[in-house]
């Protein structure tokens, strides 16, 4: 389970974070909502530990991730995948694929099993292994960065703007997906702009507004307007 | 920069025989940094052998011009006429490779002069020097007065440095400069908001070469004889190493490197300094010196002192609201009207190939004149190549593009953005190293009505041109609501004003047909109804046509009046949003099994 209590970040002396404190437990898919700005890709920055917080902690199960470096953070079961892709543009999609299973070196048995089975999730990349992963659309590459983290075999999954750049029928499937990747097991945090779409498939969903927590509960309650908040409802 | 000039001149009465020589040297290196302040600092490319292919060739075309009968003072300002069809060739050679590549390929080319055609061409001008290599240059005369004094020598140095400083500095501070450090941000958005960047490149690196060969004409004369060792390796380290520690990004920076690569080994042959700096410890304090600003002052001791003049940052972040009349109901234009209008873009039969990746498989459309058109479909559709096609900046390897009639398929970016094309970048292309009004005054890029030339000798219509750029950009600030941001610079913006900017540089070369990348991609809800309503709006204002790229069907359906559907390279729907929507095809291929209205963003809201 990732807990995150009262986390604070700031960059130079503007505030990002105040306190926000969240959970995400083993099977369970949790949305991060709020207009651009209010701090959504910094809470997965200071998870993952790309920006250090100021004050307050971060733990996976009993592990403290807050101040270990973020490559470590990765070799505890953690995937980040971050907005706008980060694939590597000149390796080929295969090449793309096997660097994902860099955070388990030691444990690699069936690798091509594992990158076997993460094709099969986006099928669209398979004519493409030998093709160096810059010369794909947009699409295609938020599809191999979200494949390319599966085949790490993480225990936690962070997403940004998963949907960012795909056709709606994949935005589906992508959701669809980490349905099923949840199901096995795997807690899952979304940060999505897609808000209707999220929060019919995550379990609960925090609000972020200004770098503070503002709202927080069922997916269900939020979607059907029981928790009346006129800023939820320019959200959706 | 003229204070230097002048603190140059008051000096030298004080000046002995000695000093009027590092003094000179120190001019000469200046002269030497500039040239890699312009190339380096602005232009983002490499010379690492600039002592050779620079300095050496100004040194020995000013030798040769002087064995050719030319006097002294007249060779050495000669050398800038002869060296610029050299410079052109060796530029236009150069700016085929990028970045490591060019670095590799100046330092061999360097090489090359400095250990063979050096040698030679002193062997073939003065066969019978006592040694194979050394050959003497004497000093310059005018008006009877010959130089051969060093002081005079000093003031003849300083004056040729001050006018191509005041050169660089006037070609710098307007367009041109802007232009360059544009060009060095994102070369692919540049020329597409109609730069012509190969010129540039060319210009600058050309330039460049023009500067050092000038410095190295004063420098033969200056040291009254050259061997090919005086262009070595050790000279172009120190340059470069000297240039990074003054500010390789300001004519200021040149000055201060020229001080230090003159003034320090000065230092290490006596007095308290010459433990630190005597002999081969010189090279430790460059390399020590160059590291440090690497590290921790990119823009060297020029840029520390500019910083304290920067007022602090933290401007308060303010809604860029758009100020948003409602747009009326609209119809559908039926496939019947849409053919009666005149046609501004056409694209018949197009295919592109990657490799073995077929992107575009015949595609053929037309936009009639004052339409918002959509494309849709499927992620690697081909959607952003045939933006690409449009905009030059893939060639097809069949079919043809007209825009407004002309055919532009072998046309170069540039070119077609003069013809009226604007567009915007799914990954937001803005230049974080400018200005948010720099950015759209870059846009304006073609409004220019003054040449580089006219910028570098200050004739008056370089200042009309950039008051009236200026005058333009911010009036397209204006409408888009970012006035108040002027003189900010991009990184700091919110994705969604950031998009506004993007939009802002397009419109800013008054385009007549503006192509939109996924305007909608990244941003939240309100931000994404303020940009459909914006789409409509510029329409409205300026009768723009719009072709987008759009994945958010409430966007499609609320802006467009006209969608195509791609998939595989293909047009597999066309008509009105409803009806594409309405597609079987579409749906399976693209907007995926029917899910419940309530699920679709903002689609029910508007219609």
């Amino acid at each position: 389970m990732l807990v995150v209590d009262n986390l604070s970040v700031s960059y130079g002396h503007i505030q990002a974070l105040r306190d926000v404190s969240l959970t995400v437990a083993r099977g369970e898919m949790v949305a991060l909502i709020g207009a651009n700005g209010a701090g959504k890709t910094t809470t997965l920055r200071a998870i993952s530990g790309l920006v250090s917080a100021d004050s307050g902690a971060v733990r996976w199960d009993d592990t403290l991730l807050t101040g270990m470096a973020a490559e470590r953070i990765s070799k505890v079961g953690l995937a980040h995948i971050p907005e706008g892709r980060g694939v590597f543009p000149r390796l080929t999609v295969a090449q793309n694929l096997k660097m994902g299973a860099y955070v388990r070196r030691k444990r690699i048995s069936n690798l091509d099993a594992d990158i076997e089975s993460a094709l099969e999730l986006f099928p669209q990349l398979g004519p493409r292994m030998n093709q160096p992963a810059g010369t794909m659309s947009g699409g295609e590459q938020q599809m191999l960065a979200i494949a390319r983290a599966l085949v790490g075999k993480p225990s936690f999954l962070m997403l940004d703007e998963p949907s960012h750049g795909l056709a709606p029928a994949i935005v589906e499937h992508v959701f669809e997906l980490l349905d099923h990747l949840r199901e096995q097991g795997l807690a899952v945090l979304v940060v999505e702009q897609h808000v209707a779409a999220v929060l019919s498939r995550a379990q609960r969903a925090y609000v972020l507004e200004r770098g503070r927590v503002t709202l927080a509960g069922a997916s269900a309650d939020l979607e059907h307007g029981r928790l009346a908040d006129a800023y939820l409802g320019s959200l959706l | 920069m003229k204070r230097v000039f002048v603190v140059g001149l008051l000096l030298l009465p004080l000046l002995g025989r000695y000093q009027s020589f590092v003094f000179s040297l120190a001019a000469v290196y200046a002269l030497l940094a500039l040239s890699l302040v312009v190339l380096t600092g602005w232009s983002g490319q490499l010379n690492l052998h600039i002592a050779a292919l620079g300095l050496g060739i100004g040194a020995y075309a000013a030798f040769a011009l002087e064995r050719a009968g030319a006097p002294v003072a007249f060779a050495v300002p000669l050398v800038a006429v002869v060296t610029i069809p050299l410079a052109v060739v060796v530029a236009a050679a150069a700016v085929r490779f990028r970045g490591l590549e060019l670095a590799v390929a100046t330092l061999a080319v360097g090489l090359i002069f400095e250990r063979l055609a050096f040698r030679n061409i002193a062997k073939a001008l003065s066969p019978n020097s006592f040694s194979s290599s050394y050959v003497s240059f004497g000093r310059p005369s005018i008006a009877g007065l010959e130089l051969s004094g060093d002081r005079l020598f000093y003031v003849f140095t300083l004056v040729l440095a001050g006018i191509l400083f005041a050169i660089v500095v006037h070609a710098g501070r307007n367009a041109t400069g802007r232009t360059l450090r544009a060009i060095r941000e994102r070369e692919v958005a540049a020329e597409v908001l109609g730069v012509p960047v190969l010129a540039y490149r060319i210009g600058a690196f050309a330039l460049s070469m023009v500067a050092a060969a000038i410095a190295g004409a004063l420098f033969a004369s200056l040291k009254a004889g050259i061997t090919p060792d005086s262009f070595n390796l050790d000279l172009s380290f120190t340059i470069l190493a000297a240039t990074v520690i003054g500010g390789v990004a300001s004519p200021t920076g040149a000055v201060i490197a020229g001080v230090l690569a003159a003034g320090l080994p000065e230092l290490g042959r006596s007095g308290p300094l010459s433990v630190l700096l005597s002999g081969e410890r010189l090279f430790l304090a460059f390399g020590t010196g160059m590291i440090i600003a690497l590290w921790r002052y990119p823009n060297g001791i020029a840029g520390i002192f500019r910083r304290r003049k920067e007022p602090g940052a933290g401007a308060e972040r303010r809604d860029h609201a758009i100020p948003v009349a409602k747009s009326e109901r609209r119809t559908y234009a039926t496939s019947l009207e849409r053919s009666a209008k005149p046609t501004i873009l056409r694209i018949d039969d197009v295919h592109v190939r990657f490799g073995g990746v077929t992107a575009l498989d015949g595609i053929s459309l037309f936009i009639p004149e004052g339409e918002i058109c959509a494309l849709i479909g499927p992620n690697g559709a081909g959607k952003s190549t045939l933006f690409n096609a449009v905009t030059g900046l893939v060639r097809p390897n069949a079919g043809r593009i007209y825009i407004g009639g002309r055919d532009v398929t072998e046309m170069p970016a540039h070119r077609r953005t003069a013809l009226g094309l604007g567009r915007t970048f799914q990954s937001v292309e803005v230049f974080r190293n400018l200005t948010i009004l720099e950015n759209v005054m870059i846009g304006a890029h073609l409004a220019r009505t003054a040449g580089s030339i006219a910028e570098a000798i200050a004739l008056p219509q370089a200042a009309r041109s950039e008051k009236h750029i200026r005058a333009h950009a911010l009036d397209v600030l204006d409408t888009l609501g970012l006035a108040d941001l002027a003189g900010e610079h991009p990184g700091d913006l919110p994705l969604g004003a950031m998009r506004l900017l993007e939009a802002g540089m397009a419109l800013a070369h008054n385009p007549a047909l503006l192509l939109l990348d996924e305007p909608s991609a990244g941003l939240d809800r309100a931000e994404t109804e303020r940009f459909t309503d914006l789409i409509g709006r510029l329409r409205a204002a300026y009768g723009l046509t719009i072709l987008l790229v759009e994945h958010d069907m409430g966007v499609v359906g609320a802006a467009s009046d006209y969608v195509y559907a791609l998939d595989f390279g293909r047009i597999i729907a066309a008509g009105s949003a409803a009806e594409v929507r309405r597609d079987p095809v579409v749906i399976e291929k693209y907007l995926g099994a029917a899910r419940p209205p309530a699920q679709r963003r903002f689609a029910g809201a508007r219609r």
